[in-house]
């Protein structure tokens, strides 16, 4: 799969889930929602006679609300949710935005998803309420879903599609604690303006960005004992490999090293396959270069195959790290042996649990796409605590 | 320990948590425990990428075996045993390319100085920086002579920087508080306490660190987690199995010794003591060894008021018949070790004055359940007269199986009368998350490659745990050899051990949970 496709792998056996799905269209009034919810879980737990002793039960991790838009499979998303539901279960409500007249403004659908459980046990996983507006109803969407919001647990958007031009769109939902999106979908890089802005108060969490979490540690691995980080202080290139659909995940991995190293970058939204490398200066005041080369060999999970650093010569030494398409990737530190990993799974769903983990919240992206912006760095103002005893 | 400038690359990182490159060397690697728990985790580390990228597995055992049937052997077992199986191909021909095993034996000199010259080979062939965890698996007498002899011959780097040396141990450590000791003072001598794991796998639960995060993340639990509200705690440790042919071990072992003195107190430390200033090895340790220094020492003259044990007799568990353990193999005739225990504790100290916690431990009992239930006080004023309810509000922290927490409280009925009934009120690891937890070995392993030994023993933790136990064991040593001892109590295999048992609660009138 590459880095822009939208299809969940199964990460579970089929068969395992047992849907409960109310089958019609409910009114759109939230005790009309919650009564069909209830009735569900009541089915789900009946089902199977008076021998299923095992009581249904519902946890709930987060209001997980699905934007998605007509170049999204509203089935993929339905299948999605359901994996996703097995590692943090959630309300999730989606929202199919707009799709001409049915003569109603606005509707609803009701479905409960159970996985049983090896021996039979029953248990409830996720409930998922589908809003679909029509012409003139998006006006009654935000009331609805406010209504909707299973209270005390945090509210996470997740994007289903080409993430938006001007995330300050997500006003219009309500609660929003998180944003889940992927900049590396649609035919143009994502212009990470707006974002910038937006990370300053809301999470926000970018697929593009995750896929590269294996890289980078792997990356840093090799600067662990015994080599140490004393090459990296010598850098004086970097050529990172990517897919054409990869190309913003390097730039924000690049973003990353620029932060990381201390290096004083022009905005890296110019790094682009085929322009001249970027040129920037280290934390000593050296030059150092920076460049996206890109393969047509589009077998890369990340996007990315291969990162390399050179270090100024006259020692000119080589570390770098290879996705070689294969499920592997190789790391080399100059003068070791090459070493190999297995790449991470960077499924969809897999991304997506890890963007509501509390990995989601990472400070380092800021940081990256305020390099690729060339926005001014914002320091992080502490939070303020009630215990805090030097508080006025 | 490597001395580097730090590595700016790592600040932030999800993995931040990433062993330096090492190797693990298994003594034991033909046992049970490598093929079933250890190999099979670090195959599962390795496939979630939690293994350092350069990384090699030794087996030693006195077994004749190539480095082929030693990677073929463990093949079979990850495939029958890991988590993530069947393992991945390119997984484990990455994993097996640096797989050997050695052929030596444990007292042996010569064979430590080639297990060396093995292990020098096999760090420059993988460019290892001599990073080394040594796991004893192997019969707790070996220990002693092992870790002289990994001394000895040079595998063991005594100072603080250059690559590190740690050596994880297995339980039993000890088998009383004078063999506890002497086993210490020998590892000291060779070891720092930083270098020395003493493993307990229950630590390695997800469930049981739970116990700390649920105590000590919440601000629920823990103004309720005192002698003001809590009237009694029960902590049991059941196995529906008998010894299963393991009478030669479990008839010297007994019960006390296979689960009270390593898990069970554990457990009790976790669910009693004080918050650890910070989550550190030594913070946390630090109050465990505080906790069991305030277990009230039981009254010379007073055991049978604090502790039963018992003997399972033929039955039936789960609908299969049991033999007694009379009538195991390897049981000597006539034997009274106990296969069940049960014990009331108190805990001198601000927190639990005057709480009983009563502790239970058996084999052949009815279900497998290991659990720890808090018996809340009743409420101190009965607003509904003759309606209010009997049954105390009860809090329990589920172990094994189905891990989870369930609270137990009372509700009106529906209806036009008032009618108070218990409820339950449940969570479910396993019905709320449907990702597996990692396996307790991955935990432990781990830790112990990043120098993190918070989920192990430590040292004097072990000889305060034996302090308590070793008196016990005494007592009944006194007793056995005594003209007018008592009958050993038994009790029917299935069922929830023996009735006098009970008489240990009665003093409080309190009754054994149903788990």
């Amino acid at each position: 799969m590459s880095g822009s496709s939208f299809a969940p792998s199964s990460i579970r056996p089929s068969g395992m889930f047992e849907a409960f799905t109310s089958g019609k269209n409910i009114g759109v009034d939230v005790s009309s929602i919650e009564r069909e919810l209830a009735s569900l879980w009541r089915q789900a737990s009946t089902r199977g006679g008076a021998s299923s002793d095992l009581a249904v039960t519902r946890a709930c991790m987060w209001n997980l609300l699905v934007h998605i838009s007509d170049q999204v499979d509203q089935e993929v998303v339905g299948t999605l949710v359901d994996e996703v539901a097995l590692a943090v279960p959630s309300r999730a409500i989606v929202l199919v935005p707009s799709v001409g007249t049915s003569g109603k403004e606005i509707e609803a659908f009701v479905s409960a998803n159970c996985q049983v459980a090896p021996g039979g046990g029953k248990m409830l996983c996720s409930e998922e309420i589908t809003i679909q507006s029509y012409a003139g109803g998006d006006k009654h969407v935000p009331a609805l879903v406010r209504a909707l919001l299973v209270p005390d647990v945090p509210t996470a958007l997740f994007w289903a599609g080409v993430a938006p031009k001007d995330p300050r769109s997500i006003a219009y939902f309500p609660s929003v604690d998180r944003l889940v999106f992927d900049s590396a979908r649609g035919d143009s890089a994502a212009d990470f303006t707006a974002y910038a802005t937006l990370s300053r108060d809301k999470i926000l969490v970018d697929l593009a960005w995750l896929r590269t979490g294996f890289l980078r540690s792997m990356l840093a691995s090799l600067f662990d004992p015994p080599t140490g980080a004393e090459p990296l202080g010598r850098v004086a290139r970097v050529r990172i490999t990517a897919t054409p659909s990869g190309v913003t995940g390097a730039r924000l991995y690049a973003g990353w090293l620029a932060t990381r190293l201390g290096w004083k970058v022009p905005p890296l939204a110019a790094l682009a396959v085929g322009s001249p490398p970027v040129e920037g200066k280290t934390a000593d005041g050296k030059s150092i270069l920076l460049e996206i080369a890109v393969t047509e060999d589009r077998d890369r999970e990340s996007g990315i195959a291969k990162i390399e650093l050179e270090t100024r010569a006259p020692n000119v030494e080589t570390y770098s790290l290879q996705d070689h398409g294969d499920g592997m990737l190789s790391s080399c530190a100059h003068g070791h042996a090459s070493h190999k990993q297995v790449a991470a799974d960077l499924a969809l769903e897999r991304l997506v649990v890890a963007a509501l983990g509390t990995r989601g919240r990472d400070s380092l992206y800021r940081s990256a796409i305020e390099r690729i912006t060339g926005a001014v760095p914002q320091t992080e103002a502490p939070q303020a605590s009630r215990q805090d005893p030097g508080r006025p | 320990m490597t001395n580097a400038t730090p590595n700016p690359l790592r600040t932030g990182l999800a993995e931040d948590r990433l062993p330096e490159p090492c190797t693990v060397v298994i003594f034991g690697a033909s046992g049970d425990l490598t093929k079933r728990k250890l190999v099979p985790a670090l195959t599962s580390l390795a496939a979630e990428r939690l293994l350092p990228p350069i990384f090699s597995i030794v087996g030693f055992a006195r077994k004749s075996l190539s480095d082929e049937q030693f990677r073929a052997d463990m093949k079979e077992s990850v495939n029958k045993f890991a988590r993530h199986r069947p393992v991945d191909e390119a997984l484990w021909k990455n994993l097996e390319q640096a797989m050997y095993f050695h052929t030596g034996s444990y007292d042996d000199p010569a064979s430590y100085a080639a297990l060396k010259a093995r292990l020098d080979e096999i760090d420059k062939k993988h460019d290892l920086p001599g990073n080394r965890v040594f796991y004893l698996s192997t019969p707790p007498e070996t220990f002693p002579i092992a870790i002289r002899r990994l001394g000895e011959a040079g595998l063991i780097n005594p100072s603080e920087s250059g690559p590190f040396t740690r050596v994880i141990i297995e339980k039993p450590f000890g088998v009383d508080l004078e063999s506890a000791r002497a086993l210490n003072k020998t590892v000291l001598e060779v070891l720092r306490e930083d270098q020395t794991y003493r493993i307990d796998h229950y630590l390695g639960k997800e469930t049981v660190q739970n116990l700390m995060v649920m105590r000590f993340a919440n601000s629920l639990f823990e103004p309720l987690w005192n002698n003001r509200f809590v009237d009694h705690v029960q902590i049991t440790g059941a196995e529906a199995i008998g010894i299963e042919g393991r009478g030669g071990y479990f008839d010297h072992a007994g019960i006390v010794r296979d689960m009270v003195q390593n898990h069970l107190f554990q457990v009790l430390c976790l669910t009693a003591m004080e918050p650890f200033v910070s989550f550190t090895a030594n913070e946390l340790r630090d109050e465990k060894v505080k906790l069991l220094k305030a277990l009230r020492p039981i009254p010379e003259g007073k055991f049978d008021e604090y502790v039963v044990r018992g003997q399972y007799t033929a039955g039936s568990v789960s609908g299969k018949p049991q033999i007694g353990y009379q009538e195991e193999t390897g049981v000597t005739k006539g034997s009274t070790t106990e296969t069940y225990v049960a014990l009331k504790l108190f805990i001198d100290n601000w927190r639990w004055a005057g709480v009983p916690f009563y502790l239970r431990a058996g084999k052949a009992l009815s279900k497998k359940v290991t659990e720890v239930a808090l018996v809340f006080k009743h409420a101190p004023h009965s607003l509904f007269g003759s309606k209010s309810p009997t049954e105390s509000n009860v809090l329990v922290i589920r172990i094994q199986p189905d891990e989870g927490i369930s609270l137990k409280f009372g509700s009106k009925v529906p209806g036009n009368t008032l009618d108070i009934h218990p409820v339950n009120m449940e969570f479910r690891y396993g019905t709320s998350f449907g990702t597996e937890p990692p396996e307790a070995y991955e935990r432990l392993l781990l830790d112990c490659m990043l120098g993190d030994a918070a989920l192990y023993t430590r040292g004097d933790e072990v000889e305060a745990s034996w302090k308590y136990i070793t008196r016990i064991h005494e007592w009944w040593k006194q007793q056995d050899a005594s003209s007018d001892r008592k009958p050993l109590p038994t009790y029917e295999a299935g069922t929830w051990g023996p009735v006098e048992a009970d008489a240990l609660l009665e003093e409080y009138n309190d009754k054994w949970r149903r788990p």
